[in-house]
């Protein structure tokens, strides 16, 4: 009985609170809930994880709780989400049926797959047989290409990157690390890296080199004065005229999940889809959604 | 093989000259070869110093999340990529280096994403691995930088030594042309010089001159010419002054010994002087000195008989005979003396 009466008077409280002050003390608590310490547990697709990290200041300026951003894949982004220790999981692919039953998605911007060399190769295009017989070993060296005798050195992500599947799905090909099937899969003479920055370092720093990562992050480190420069793939450029008109072939969404749409969460996502936020992601390379 | 005397002033020279490219064309080389030594070494210690600076900035970008460091990781990357690519191209074989070290890179980048995506336990493994092949690549680097120092200082070594060498054979070389060139060429000069001395003798000049210069050469040559032409037109004049003595018009009083004597006259001086001393083996010489004595026998012979009123239609047609022979001899062997 006095449960029920402390519950009741707490009821009335808090209904003849002020919405801002409701929405301040919603927030505290749910820092105090979070497993982390943070009132926003961000973590997932190292693609996702720039805008994200853009995103966070013009979060910041209308709620000043903290922040927790990591890495770690669209694999981790699903995880994490799943298992409550972010409240939001970065993903950059389609969700798979199972994934959309369990999971709430927001669509906030759109990316595409950059095949990437070292800036001294003189090559520009490849078309996708080519890329196939790079990635299965059958082409080991870039003269057969028409560029200059050296070695090939493959760069490819590890299991649980989207940037993987990704480029699973188009070349059809499996990373040598999945379970074997009867599909091809790629030449065990492979660097597997985990990030966008780590492909990105990699084929920077070898001449040899090809690799794969998100065009909005290879443009913004290539702008930045990475040496490595994204060739065109069946002779389409990766820009954001190819990405909305879908003539480019390697097309992905940006996603976020979660599993709640709590205050800290709806806030985040409108700061994404705001005008400013979408021109975080159009900053980065991205397509936005409201283009 | 007989040689012109431009050859044999050349060919020492040529000589001298070619065996000077050669020494210096190998001391070029050889030089190229030290420095390449050098090169080696600094680029070694330049791969070994780069392979430092990527572990040190992919460390940073780890802890201050920039994204300079991972472009700066792969700038020194690719600077190691390129010293690769030198050795090798210096017939290096750094093939299975190049390996490992692409290896260790791919390796000590993907660290980044361990530590900051909270993989510690895997990141730290993956950490020690990485230490594990960098003490392996700084092993083989520190071996390499060791086997090229010791490299180039023993090429120093020899540097000096074949620079040294190659002056002591420039020094012989030089020995040996200048006594070639004394032997045949400045002493076969003096010669010349001093039979054209003596070819040109004028008491008033004699000794005057400075002997085997050139240009004292040239006027001593100069004036054997015309004196070889002043004593052929001498003893031509001998034939009027016996025509006039013969015929009773001349005025002059001829003594009959002094003209039969052949070492009077200026050419007869040079015939038994200097004449005789640098060509007494010539046989067209000493045909010569056999008629230079005729004619004057002859001469004498035609005087002395004008004297006693005898007939001298004889001896004057010998004189005569012995004057055409004289000075067609003259003219041939004056080339032997003036442009030999």
């Amino acid at each position: 009985m006095q449960v029920f009466s402390s519950l009741l008077i707490g009821i009335i409280i808090v209904a003849t609170l002020p919405t801002q002050v409701l929405r301040a003390l919603l927030m505290v608590g749910s820092v105090l809930l979070s497993p982390s310490g943070y009132a926003l547990d961000i973590s997932g697709a190292s693609t996702v994880q720039p805008v994200a990290a853009g995103l966070i200041p013009l979060y910041k300026a209308r709620s000043s709780e903290p922040v927790r951003l990591e890495g770690g894949g669209s694999s981790v982004g699903i995880k994490d989400a799943l298992s409550g220790k972010s409240q939001i999981g970065m993903v950059s692919r389609e969700l798979s049926d199972d994934e959309k039953k369990l999971l709430k998605n927001t669509v906030i911007g759109i990316d595409a797959l950059a095949i990437i060399v070292n800036s001294s190769n003189p090559l520009t295009n490849l078309t996708k047989a080519q890329l196939l017989d790079i990635y299965t070993g059958k082409t080991v060296n870039w003269s057969a290409l028409g560029g200059p005798s050296r070695p090939i050195v493959r760069v490819s992500k590890e299991v649980g990157r989207s940037t993987l599947e990704l480029f699973e799905h188009y070349t059809g090909l499996l990373s040598a690390d999945r379970l074997r099937t009867d599909k091809p899969s790629i030449s065990k003479e492979v660097h597997i890296i985990g990030s966008n920055m780590e492909a990105l370092t990699l084929v920077g720093g070898m001449r040899g080199a090809i690799g794969y990562v998100s065009v909005g992050t290879a443009h913004a480190m290539a702008k930045a004065g990475m040496p490595i420069k994204v060739l065109t793939l069946e002779g389409v450029e990766p820009t954001l005229d190819a990405i909305k008109t879908k003539r480019y072939p390697v097309l992905r969404p940006l996603n976020l999940v979660f599993i709640k749409e709590t205050p800290v969460v709806t806030e985040f996502l409108s700061v994404a889809l705001s005008p400013p936020g979408q021109d975080v992601v159009k900053s980065l390379g991205f397509l936005a959604v409201d283009q | 093989m007989k040689l012109s005397l431009a050859q044999k002033i050349l060919l020492p020279y040529a000589m001298l000259g070619l065996l000077m490219l050669a020494l210096l064309a190998a001391l070029f080389t050889f030089n190229m070869k030290e420095r390449a030594g050098s090169d080696r070494e600094t680029t070694l210690r330049e791969i070994k110093s780069s392979v430092q600076q990527i572990s040190a900035r992919v460390q940073n970008g780890i802890l201050t999340r920039q994204d300079s460091y991972a472009i700066d990781a792969a700038k020194a990357a690719l600077k190691v990529d390129d010293l690769l690519t030198k050795l090798d191209q210096e017939g290096g074989g750094y093939d299975k280096f190049r390996k490992e070290f692409e290896n260790y890179l791919a390796r000590v980048v993907a660290t980044n994403s361990l530590f900051l995506e909270n993989r510690v336990d895997i990141g730290t493994m993956q950490l020690t691995q990485v230490r594990g092949l960098e003490m392996q690549l700084d092993v083989i680097m520190d071996r390499d930088i060791k086997a090229a120092a010791t490299e180039s200082a023993r090429l120093v070594q020899l540097g000096q030594a074949l620079q040294i060498g190659a002056l002591a054979i420039f020094l012989i070389s030089i020995t040996v042309v200048t006594v070639l060139v004394k032997r045949n060429i400045i002493n076969p000069l003096s010669g010349i010089a001093g039979a054209l001395r003596g070819a040109s003798s004028d008491p008033t000049k004699r000794g005057a001159a400075g002997g085997d210069h050139i240009e004292d050469i040239a006027a001593q040559m100069k004036v054997a010419d015309a004196k070889f032409d002043r004593w052929i037109f001498d003893h031509q004049a001998w034939k009027s002054r016996l025509t006039a003595c013969v015929d009773g018009t001349s005025t002059e009083k001829l003594d009959a010994a002094a003209i039969s004597g052949d070492h009077e006259c200026d050419l007869g001086k040079w015939l038994h002087g200097d004449g005789m001393k640098f060509y007494g083996g010539n046989t067209a010489f000493m045909q010569i000195l056999h008629e230079h004595r005729e004619l004057h026998a002859c001469a004498g012979k035609v005087v002395k008989l004008v004297a006693s009123g005898e007939p001298t239609a004889e001896p004057f047609s010998t004189f005569s005979q012995a004057l055409l022979r004289l000075t067609l001899d003259l003219n041939k062997f004056k080339p032997t003396v003036v442009d030999r």
